[in-house]
């Protein structure tokens, strides 16, 4: 019986002829990355164990995205313990506020990880950089024993193929697909297993488009999801790296726990309501749902493929009186592609605010909900209090969904607005 | 190790519970907030401010399916160990799951049917190492999978950190070139 790509991945990183799905290995993670907002205790439970810096200083990478805008002095205090510490352990991959950008967007960008590696992050959605091909699980704050020794206890995940077929609608995004996928697997299935997605409709999508689908699995508790890179992405890295790397793909004859196939033309454009991401339902659906907020952005988003597909219906048009419309780049590099192609002059003259990049509203920061007010956004989950008051309420959908109800004010198909 | 038992009271939770706005509120992660015993007196306070008054040291959670659902922050288990809790669940998210071992909390992720089998208040046995969970009013036996011993031996650290306390103490070559030598430690 052949091998899955989360198989073979492991199997090299737990230095194993072969490793099946329920064994219990020892593996050494090419990367590591963590964002801001946890690195101060995990860095902090190291000095106390006494150790002076981490097992590889060139192999972690850390971004400034959660707190990027400070505006408490707890905040102010742990973000400079934060910059203190990573320069006494001489951590290498530090992008602090300037060089910045969502850490799980970063380390693509930035070629720092590569086709066939196997990266472990402490943040949940880690899965995301598996669009570029490599294994990427979230050990949440159990990433101490990996900073220390440089090894991370894994059970070998079975493996869900999702087979992608045509292409999106002009209508559609990427999220469509995810949020489709998710209720379609749900959270009972998806518990501790890869998604490994394939076919001819996966090779229709960028990277962006692959980071979003990825992004998506541990909302259903997927330990991660993996796209298969195809030339595109191959030439994307060799552009952002000198370093070798290796691409893994699953073997023909390798065993599935399940199989989906999904015509990803026929999907409508979808909505996750609260009070989870799995809770979906067709934009066209969902009537008379008014909104206060909206936002672009998250690791989920925030790249140019949606910036793109949100400047192209704001267009000439306005944003609705009674929403306050944010748009967050997911990077420095994103903002600066957005100014270039003139994006940014569209979202200000439609009246949407743009924010610098970060994880933004996603995380409660920039935009917290009052109680009783509504937003729609690309945002990473949807449960009661991710944006602010336990009572506010959380929609999620993708760039062209959230912007077509910004226009209108309410939660709105985008075909609507697209003749 | 050849058992790793606990024996207490069930305290009954039902399905999805979650993490933020359950076992701690989102707050206390945005404020990066770690003392347990803090946390532990918060623990459910947004859906039930009562709650930790009914849970004492020693007892057992027994929920039901997707426990502690929810984006897997570890100050809600922490919160458990703050409470001295364990816990026995119908399912749990894998992410979640994690970061109850790295908090050190006794928990078995998957058992299915196992809250039909209790009510509140029943004494309840659990032997994490072969998975035996016993409802002592009943004298009903329910054989569960068991945990890997590897993750015994974290939990019984205390968790991470506890295991890697003694991993440091036991093979201090393994991370040659970066202890502090114990008498000139200037760490706090």
């Amino acid at each position: 019986m052949g091998l899955t790509i989360a198989q073979k991945i492991l199997a090299k990183a737990s230095g194993s002829s072969r490793v099946e799905p329920g064994d219990f290995v020892w593996a050494r993670p090419d990367m590591a990355t963590m964002p801001d907002l946890s690195a101060v205790e995990r860095l902090k439970i190291l000095k106390r164990l006494g150790l002076t810096t981490i097992w590889d200083p060139t192999k972690l990478i850390i971004s400034t995205d959660h707190r990027v805008m400070v505006v408490t002095d707890r905040e102010a205090q742990l973000s400079k313990e934060m910059r203190d510490l990573i320069r006494e352990m001489g951590i290498v991959h530090f992008y602090d506020l300037g060089r910045h950008g969502i850490v799980h967007q970063q380390c693509v960008e930035l070629g720092l990880v590569r086709p066939g590696m196997f990266v472990v992050g402490s943040d949940t959605h880690t899965p995301t950089c598996g669009g570029v091909g490599v294994l990427a699980v979230a050990v949440n704050h159990g990433l101490p024993i990996l900073l220390a020794t440089g090894e991370i206890w894994v059970m070998i995940p079975e493996t869900i193929r999702v087979t992608l077929f045509e292409k999106l609608p002009q209508y559609g995004c990427a999220r469509d697909i995810a949020l489709t996928i998710g209720a379609l697997i749900g959270s009972e299935e998806g518990n501790y297993r890869v998604i490994e997605f394939s076919g001819p409709g996966l090779d229709t999508l960028n990277l962006d488009q692959r980071l979003t689908l990825c992004n998506f699995a541990p909302e259903i508790g997927c330990k991660t999801a993996v796209a298969p890179p195809n030339e595109d992405i191959l030439k994307y890295v060799s552009e952002r790296s000198a370093e070798p790397f290796d691409p893994v793909l699953s073997d023909k004859d390798a065993e599935f726990v399940r199989d989906y196939n999904l015509d990803i033309s026929s999907l409508e454009p979808t909505v996750a309501c609260p009070p989870s991401p799995d809770n979906i339902k067709h934009a066209s659906m969902l009537k008379d749902i008014e909104i206060d907020w909206a936002f672009i952005g998250s690791c989920a988003a925030g790249r140019m493929d949606d910036l793109r597909a949100a400047a192209a219906m704001l267009k000439g048009r306005k944003v609705n009186k009674r929403v306050k419309f944010f748009i967050v780049p997911a990077s420095q590099e994103i903002y600066l592609h957005a100014i270039e192609e003139g994006l940014i002059k569209i979202f200000i003259e439609s009246n949407a605010v743009v924010a610098p990049p970060s994880c933004g509203p996603c995380y409660g920061n920039m935009v917290h909900l009052a109680n009783g007010e509504t937003c729609i956004g690309t945002g990473t989950r949807n449960e009661p209090g991710r944006m602010g008051g336990m009572e506010a309420k959380v929609y999620i959908a993708g760039a062209l969904v959230v912007t077509a109800s910004a226009i209108t004010g309410r939660i709105t198909d985008p075909r609507k607005l697209m003749g | 190790m050849k058992s790793m038992i606990f024996h207490g009271k069930a305290i009954l939770l039902g399905d999805n519970v979650p993490t933020d706005g359950g076992l701690a509120s989102h707050r206390f992660v945005t404020e990066q907030v770690y003392d347990q015993e803090f946390l532990a007196k918060h623990c459910m306070s947004e859906i039930d401010p009562s709650w930790v008054k009914k849970v004492n040291p020693g007892d057992i959670i027994v929920a039901g399916k997707r426990f502690a659902c929810g984006t897997p922050h570890v100050q809600g288990f922490l919160a458990l160990k703050g409470l001295k809790v364990a816990c026995v669940v119908e399912s749990i998210p894998r992410g979640s799951f994690r970061s109850a071992i790295s908090a050190g909390v006794p928990i078995l992720p998957r058992c299915p049917d196992v809250h039909s089998h209790f009510s509140d208040g029943d004494e309840i046995k659990v032997d994490y190492f072969t998975g035996a969970v016993t409802n002592c009013s009943s004298s009903k036996v329910f054989q569960y999978k068991p945990l890997h011993e590897t993750v015994l031996d974290i939990i019984n650290a205390g968790g991470d950190i506890g295991y890697l306390q003694i991993l440091i103490k036991m093979h201090p070559e393994k991370f040659k070139g970066r202890l502090c030598p114990p008498p000139l430690c200037q760490c706090k």
